[in-house]
């Protein structure tokens, strides 16, 4: 059979590469136009190849895996992209269509026609490119740690990644579509998004911490970024937002805030203890005893604040405790002062929260109380009752100071002569602004104490 | 969902013992028409389709537990458990040939037997040993899997719009022989032409049936002679068959070597 006669005219005029393969893979026949393309002189040459030897290696894999199962199982195949490669390693691109003839589910052979597209490839690749970059992007934003929007010029949501979702608590269906402002922006800031919009339209990127509005209506603080988002004509079209969430960092500002302010309570406090002590050292001593003495009382104070605030604390006798509150005013002698009660030996856990609370209320009878007054005095005394079961109470009691005022705030001092101590040492205060004295009182259970 | 229903097991015929058929790397169990049915009569024949081909419900596919062939392991392990079957035969086309051995090796109660059907244990030149392939070609085949997913794209999409009017579009999706995913296509090729199991086959010790094609553009006679060299306890048969699925184009010399293979050995 000439080839002629196997294609029903001259196959050579064809204007596409033809081929038949075997049954068992070798090429059978070719046209000119296909040998032409693969620089073969004689259809003998290609008799000798297999048809897979025509593909490069990459595409022997696909025509093995996939090309060949389908004639088998279909019968044919359209429309595959190929290499088709020649003996010196050179290539070129063809699309193929393939039809095997088939008989009781053998093949007996199958025609190939291949049409060349070099130009269109180039295209092809450029797709592919496309998509392939696409496909990375996409992932990119989609594992991105930050929550990342992106909004059109009528400010409706177009993209909205898995870090948005967790940020504001919309899914992704959900946020698409909607208008950004009205998801996400505080009424508050309303009149802001479009003042930030004309910022951005300038080609400024906008970088801020702003509060937005998460899907159940808390407020979030996150850090934003903002720039717009123009086309290939570089006209704007509208922008993409990029948000983390700082409410970890703001909440530990915040932290920073509230100890900032004690530590001015403190040191506040601690000058004007500093004052007391000046005066009332004065008060017995003079000259050269006057520095002394003023000396070893700021030093005892000095101690005694080191043991309050280490947090390391060790178990301490509540009388050495008492004493040591007082240490940097009076001395031990002095009857202005009247400690006593058993023996108790307190846990480390609460000899911080009690020693600053006895220095609280030593402080403020300094400032303001019994011992702002030389015929002043205080009681501080405690005892343990057994019944129901051991409770230590520890009372404070000021006489013969001047009129007691009631504080109008609560501030510092209350909470560590209240609601702090009570918390610690699941006691119970109290406090009296009677007029022979102010007096306080705590009831905790003896074993909480001492553990 | 079990794997016996993510996976699309089809058991057909009966017997004593079951043999279990994997398709390979590019189509699904439909491969299988032309060989399973002979062993009807004589054993219980379970085919099914990977995770991400034929009927199986490819909306599980995980691309890190079918990062390597570790996840295919585990779906033919629970598969087997599910179906309360130990010592079976198994036969693994292709990629799926390494997937039997690693079963085989992590679960001997399971696997009492192998057939490799045009195994290569790694497809990428390395050293001395001649898989065939540069790791460029590999790469090249995820080319050509981009460059066709945009035709078959163009394919699809009157399927995917849905043309009531045109029923010979839905006749072409049921015909969609080998057709898949494109991504879950590509993320397979990887699996499949990249990885290296040399190490792997070596630690199979089961009996094992290794079925070649003479010419085999995947599979060149230097790895033939790699794995007779490193198997354990494996026959060696080359089929008169080209291509790379003789199962396919020569289902009936691939049946004959299977029945030799799986026929009851007499004692002596």
């Amino acid at each position: 059979m000439t080839e002629a006669t196997a294609f029903g005219i001259d196959p050579d005029l064809w204007p596409c590469g033809l081929v038949v393969m075997n049954e068992t893979g070798q090429i059978e026949l070719t046209n000119a136009t296909l040998r032409e393309w693969l620089g073969i002189d004689s259809s003998d040459q290609c008799q000798s190849l297999r048809f897979v030897d025509v593909l490069s290696r990459a595409g022997r894999i696909y025509f093995e895996t996939h090309l060949r199962p389908l004639l088998l199982m279909n019968g044919h195949f359209a429309e595959i992209s190929m290499d088709i490669e020649r003996s010196d390693g050179t290539r070129f691109g063809v699309f193929m269509n393939g039809r095997a003839t088939l008989s009781n589910g053998r093949m007996i052979n199958a025609h190939f026609c291949v049409f060349k597209n070099e130009q269109r490839r180039s295209f092809e690749r450029e797709l592919v490119a496309k998509r392939r970059e696409s496909d990375e992007f996409r992932s990119l934003v989609r594992s991105s740690p930050q929550a990342i929007v992106s909004v059109d010029m009528d400010l409706i949501i177009h993209a909205w990644n898995p870090a948005a979702e967790d940020l504001f608590g919309y899914t992704e269906a959900k946020a698409i579509g909607e208008r950004f402002d009205s998801l996400l922006v505080t009424p508050e800031d309303q009149e802001t998004v479009a003042d930030d919009l004309l910022h951005i339209a300038t080609g400024e990127t906008l970088r801020s911490e702003a509060v937005q509005l998460h899907k159940d209506g808390r407020r979030l603080h996150v850090e934003k970024s903002i720039a717009a988002i123009n086309d290939k004509t570089q006209e704007y079209s509208g922008f993409v937002a990029i948000f983390s969430d700082i409410s970890a960092r703001k909440a530990s500002e915040a932290k920073i805030q509230v100890l900032l302010e004690e530590i001015n309570h403190r040191s506040k406090n601690l000058l004007s203890v500093v004052q007391v002590i000046a005066r009332q050292t004065w008060r017995l001593y003079k000259g050269a005893d006057f520095f002394s003495a003023f000396n070893n009382r700021i030093a005892s104070l000095t101690s005694n604040q080191d043991m309050l605030i280490s947090s390391k604390g060790s178990n301490v006798d509540l009388e050495s405790l008492a004493h040591a509150q007082f240490a940097h005013l009076i001395d031990p002698e002095d009857p202005q002062v009247v400690i006593s009660g058993p023996a108790v030996h307190l846990s480390k856990s609460v000899t911080q929260a009690i020693g600053m609370a006895i220095f609280e209320l030593v402080t403020n009878a300094a400032k303001y109380g019994a011992l702002s007054k030389e015929a002043g005095a205080v009681t501080l005394s405690w005892k343990i009752n057994d019944m129901p079961s051991p409770m230590l109470e520890i009372s404070w009691i000021e006489t013969d100071g001047p009129p007691v005022i009631v504080p109008t705030r609560k501030g510092f001092g209350y909470q560590v002569t209240g609601p702090l101590l009570e918390g610690v040492t699941s006691g119970q205060t109290s406090r009296e602004y009677a007029t022979e004295g102010f007096r306080w009182t705590l009831k905790a259970p003896l074993d909480r104490l001492t553990q | 969902m079990t794997a016996v229903e993510h996976c699309a097991v089809n058991i057909t015929g009966s017997g004593e013992k079951t043999i279990v058929f994997l398709h390979g790397y590019g189509c699904d169990s439909g491969m299988w028409c032309k060989v399973a049915p002979a062993f009807e009569n004589d054993f219980r024949v379970v085919t099914y389709d990977l995770m991400g081909y034929g009927k199986s419900a490819t909306e599980h596919y995980d691309p890190v537990r079918y990062a390597s062939l570790d996840g295919h392991v585990d779906d033919l392990v629970a598969i087997l458990d599910e179906l309360r079957l130990k010592d079976v035969i198994a036969v693994g086309h292709s990629v799926s040939a390494m997937t039997i051995g690693l079963a085989a090796k992590r679960r001997p109660d399971l696997i009492g037997r192998l057939v490799m059907i045009c195994p290569s244990p790694s497809y990428a030149n390395d050293g001395d040993y001649v898989g065939g392939f540069e790791k460029q070609d590999l790469l090249g085949l995820l080319d050509i899997l981009d460059v066709n997913y945009l035709g078959w794209a163009r394919d699809m999409a009157p399927l995917i719009m849905g043309v009531p009017d045109r029923p010979e579009l839905g006749e072409e999706l049921t015909e969609s022989f080998c057709r898949t995913d494109p991504d879950i296509a590509r993320h397979f090729a990887k699996v499949t032409f990249l990885f290296d199991h040399r190490e792997d086959v070596k630690m199979i010790t089961q009996p094992t049936l290794v079925l070649q094609c003479r010419d085999d553009a995947l599979v060149p006679p230097t790895v033939w002679t790699w794995l007779m060299d490193n198997m354990q306890n494996a026959d060696h048969v080359i089929l008169d068959a080209t291509g790379h699925c003789p199962h396919v184009s020569y289902p009936e010399a691939t049946t004959e070597a299977l029945v030799e293979f799986v026929r009851p050995r007499v004692v002596s």
